[in-house]
């Protein structure tokens, strides 16, 4: 979260996320005080949320209060706090995925579950809205752990400098369990080794129209083809971001196919197992550094769950509604809409209401329409108002005059450097342009752009948290990342040169883009 | 007419299949419209043709009337043998599809299509699909219609069959050498990407290409093409576009040019202007179906 800079103060925005009203109605519902508390057992809660642009907005003194809460609670308890907290979430994650299997295996199969649709989907958004509780107050959780890993670090290495201390804390920030998007690249870097290595003639490949390799794959290269269909389908989810966008299909995954061939996927393999080798060898010099005691392994298990659950507990969603999809297509079909991803722009009360009769297709249509222009609400405690859209005014132009001096500062989410041209990435059709090499600059990254990662020799994103998505991934994959710069991409352009010093957090304009580029 | 021939072919082997280079194939009445036509083309475009062979009609007549009277145990091992004695392994499998003597008849176009199967690779398969294939011509319909009309109170009529080795088509669509909306003397190619299945079902809105009599490409549209039909070793799968291939035309210049040559050639060849499904794999144009383009008919991109 970084402060709304130059508005107004008493609100606080989060980072921008291409939320729709359907995730932000889940969200919503559970930010009451009673339910959060209910859910999370944490005394937290946010009874007024807003949406400007894209970015959602917390009051200052809610946040204020929440952190100072949890602050106490942390005093009190100390690291078990921290994981009795992500056991919650990982059940609660695992008990919303179960749920979604349940309700989503048979489309139209009231015998299935004994229930009918209307009961179906309101179970689902029972357990969406029981599970979306803690999405902010995980956040929360999470700089309130990092405080206390920072805390216990200094507690436990008198004598050593702030850099140490610093490379120390790091190194425990790490996944032992490889979340969705490092095994979605990871996979397909071995999809990549697997033609480099069975199939004579791939170097060609790369000379070969993509919608002609489409064809040639699936008719001549059985295995091949079986492999990316099995891939497709285990990962279709990513492709969509809050429920808008196309699943990846197999024809999708043979294009990102063709971007990771123009490198040695052997090579790139084992760059990241040797990249990983380094960083558990590191996390146990850290833990040896705090005196390898219980309690110092104990800290780093709970951090490396977090480190999981950040990515993991948006996934679940995702992937929960990936399995309900036929169900929305059904419900769109009985609602008089024109397909499934209407529904991702109606709250979850205007389907209920709907599907019990209440409402009509024509007042739904104008909601969708309405709300697919960009949308704005204003969520008290209890009541949800969804305004008309206000057309958002271009943003100033932050971009320095003197591009020579433009210098960036983040924060280091994986050191390195690289100096190459950026590429902004916004939405999907900025993913297929970017080529190999360049650098990714971003709001925030997601499992939808993991394709546009897999492609980038750096990362910047205007997005703050240590226990970010780019963390995670620019050190899987050892890619020089920054992080939040705030408004990386608003003062960059694609094509500009760019040197990022991720060690020092540091992005230096080397050469502007054309003004017209 | 008919009765005779039923008897020369029983005589022969009424169960053998004809590779369609056989001259017979080149006859209306023996192979149908469809086979006979590309049977035709095979002298003069012998690289685009696909492989095929031919059930004739009166070999088909002959299976139709055993189907209908004894059991299949009787009948249809001696299928299977004669499609696994005539066919080669082919790595893409076969596109089965009836050939009938009235193709272009109003029973075919009240019928709407008899038969085509696609994507078929087991021998047992394929002699499934030559029964649905020969059977499509006694349909419920079929027959309906013609005791309605009157025309006929048999129990209608066996279609020859056409196997072709399937092409796994990067590219496919139709081409027609004159305009099938204003009767332009110029060549209109509707193309999307993989199997042509989906445009010629209407499925998807194609590209469109028209061409001029000296081959200068006059038009060009691009259809949305949000899906595609893929041939694997599994079957038919059909995937949507993706997003970065929606927005460009399917075929380059030359592909065009390519396939105006063909479509022209089979004109010259059959001596009316055709109406001509064709498909793109590895850089070669490849010959479906070429049939006379009959009358001013619905624009093409809603077929």
């Amino acid at each position: 979260m970084t402060a709304d800079r130059g508005t107004d103060a008493e609100w606080i925005t989060a980072v921008a996320r291409p939320n729709t009203p359907l995730f932000l109605s889940f969200l919503i519902s559970g930010q009451e005080r009673a339910k959060i508390e209910e859910h999370t057992g944490l005394p937290v809660g946010f009874t007024h949320i807003r949406r400007r642009g894209i970015r959602l907005q917390y009051r200052a003194d809610e946040i204020a209060a929440a952190k100072q809460a949890i602050t106490e609670l942390r005093e009190r308890r100390g690291l078990a706090l921290f994981e009795d907290y992500a056991q919650r979430c990982l059940s609660s994650c695992a008990a919303f995925l179960r749920r979604a299997k349940q309700l989503g295996i048979v489309a139209d199969g009231a015998a299935a579950t004994g229930a009918s649709r209307e009961e179906r989907v309101d179970s689902y958004f029972s357990s969406a809205i029981a599970h979306a509780t803690f999405l902010q107050t995980m956040i929360l959780m999470q700089f309130e752990l990092e405080t206390f890993l920072d805390e216990f670090v200094a507690d436990h290495t008198a004598g050593e400098s702030e850099g140490e201390r610093r490379r120390i804390a790091d190194a425990l920030k790490l996944a032992l369990e490889p979340n969705h998007e490092i095994v979605n690249v990871t996979e397909l870097l071995e999809l990549g080794r697997f033609v480099q290595e069975t199939v004579p003639g791939h170097a060609e490949w790369v000379t070969v129209d993509p919608a002609d390799l489409i064809v040639r794959i699936a008719s001549e290269f059985p295995e091949l083809w079986e492999r990316i269909r099995s891939y497709a389908e285990r990962f279709g989810w990513m492709g969509r971001s809050y429920y808008v966008g196309s699943p990846t299909t197999s024809a999708d995954v043979v294009l990102r196919l063709c971007d990771v061939l123009k490198d040695d996927c052997t090579e790139r393999l084992r760059r990241a197992a040797t990249n990983r080798e380094r960083q558990l060898a590191e996390r146990e010099r850290a833990i040896a550094a705090l005196g390898a005691t219980a309690q110092a392994e104990h800290l780093a298990a709970v951090m490396s769950t977090y480190m999981h659950l950040r990515t993991y507990r948006l996934d679940v969603f995702f992937m929960a509604h990936e399995l309900m999809v036929e169900v929305f297509r059904e419900v769109a079909r009985q609602l008089g809409l024109s397909g499934y991803e209407d529904t991702a722009f109606l709250a979850w009360q205007d389907i209920t209401a709907a599907l019990a009769g209440r409402s009509e297709t024509v007042e739904l249509t104008e909601k969708i329409v309405g709300r697919r222009g960009g949308f704005e609400f204003r969520a008290t405690a209890g009541a949800t108002e969804w305004l008309p859209t206000i057309p958002s005014a271009p943003s100033p132009a932050k971009r320095a005059t003197d591009g020579a001096t433009d210098t960036l500062h983040g924060v280091t989410g994986c050191p390195g450097q690289y100096t190459g041209r950026v590429r902004i990435i916004a939405n999907a059709e900025d993913v297929r342009a970017m080529e190999p090499g360049e650098v990714l600059v971003t709001t925030m990254t997601l499992p939808s752009r993991m394709a546009a990662v897999e492609k980038a020799r750096a990362i910047v994103t205007d997005e703050g948290g240590m226990l970010s998505h780019a963390v995670l991934v620019s050190r899987e994959f050892n890619i020089p990342c920054v992080i939040g710069t705030g408004d990386a991409t608003e003062r960059l352009r694609t094509g500009d040169i760019i040197e990022v010093d991720a060690s020092a957090a540091t992005v230096r304009v080397v050469s502007a883009a054309a003004p017209d580029e | 007419m008919r009765s005779e021939q039923r008897q020369d072919s029983a005589r022969a082997d009424a169960l053998t299949l004809l590779p369609l280079a056989d001259a017979r194939c080149r006859a209306t009445d023996f192979a149908g419209g469809k086979a006979a036509a590309l049977a035709r083309l095979v002298p003069t475009l012998p690289d685009a043709i696909p492989s095929a062979w031919v059930l004739p009609s009166a070999a088909a007549r002959d299976l139709l009337a055993k189907a209908s009277d004894a059991e299949a145990t009787e009948w249809m091992p001696e299928l299977q043998t004669a499609i696994e004695r005539a066919l080669p392994h082919h790595p893409n499998g076969y596109a089965v599809r009836s050939s009938a003597t009235d193709e272009d008849s109003a029973v075919r176009s009240f019928a709407g299509q008899y038969e085509t199967v696609l994507a078929v690779r087991d021998p047992g398969d394929v002699a499934e699909a030559v029964l649905t294939c020969v059977r499509s011509g006694s349909s419920d319909r079929i027959r309906a219609y013609r005791r309605a009309s009157g025309t006929d109170d048999s129990d209608g009529d066996a279609p020859a069959v056409l196997i072709q080795g399937m092409v796994a088509a990067e590219r496919s669509g139709v081409a027609f050498t004159i305009h099938p909306v204003t009767g332009a003397r110029q060549t209109v190619l509707n193309a999307n990407y993989g199997l042509g299945d989906l445009l010629v079902s209407g499925a998807v809105t194609p590209d469109t290409f028209v061409v001029d009599e000296l081959g200068r490409i006059v038009q060009t549209t691009l259809g949305t093409k949000r899906r595609m039909t893929v041939l694997s070793h599994a079957g038919l799968e059909d995937l949507p576009v993706p997003e970065g291939l929606r927005e460009r035309l399917c075929l380059l210049d030359s592909d065009v040019a390519a396939v105006v040559a063909a479509a022209k050639a089979c004109e010259g060849q059959l001596g009316f202007a055709v109406d001509m499904e064709w498909a793109i794999s590895r850089e070669r144009v490849f010959v479906l179906q070429a049939r006379p383009v009959t009358g001013l008919g619905p624009d093409p991109g809603h077929r």
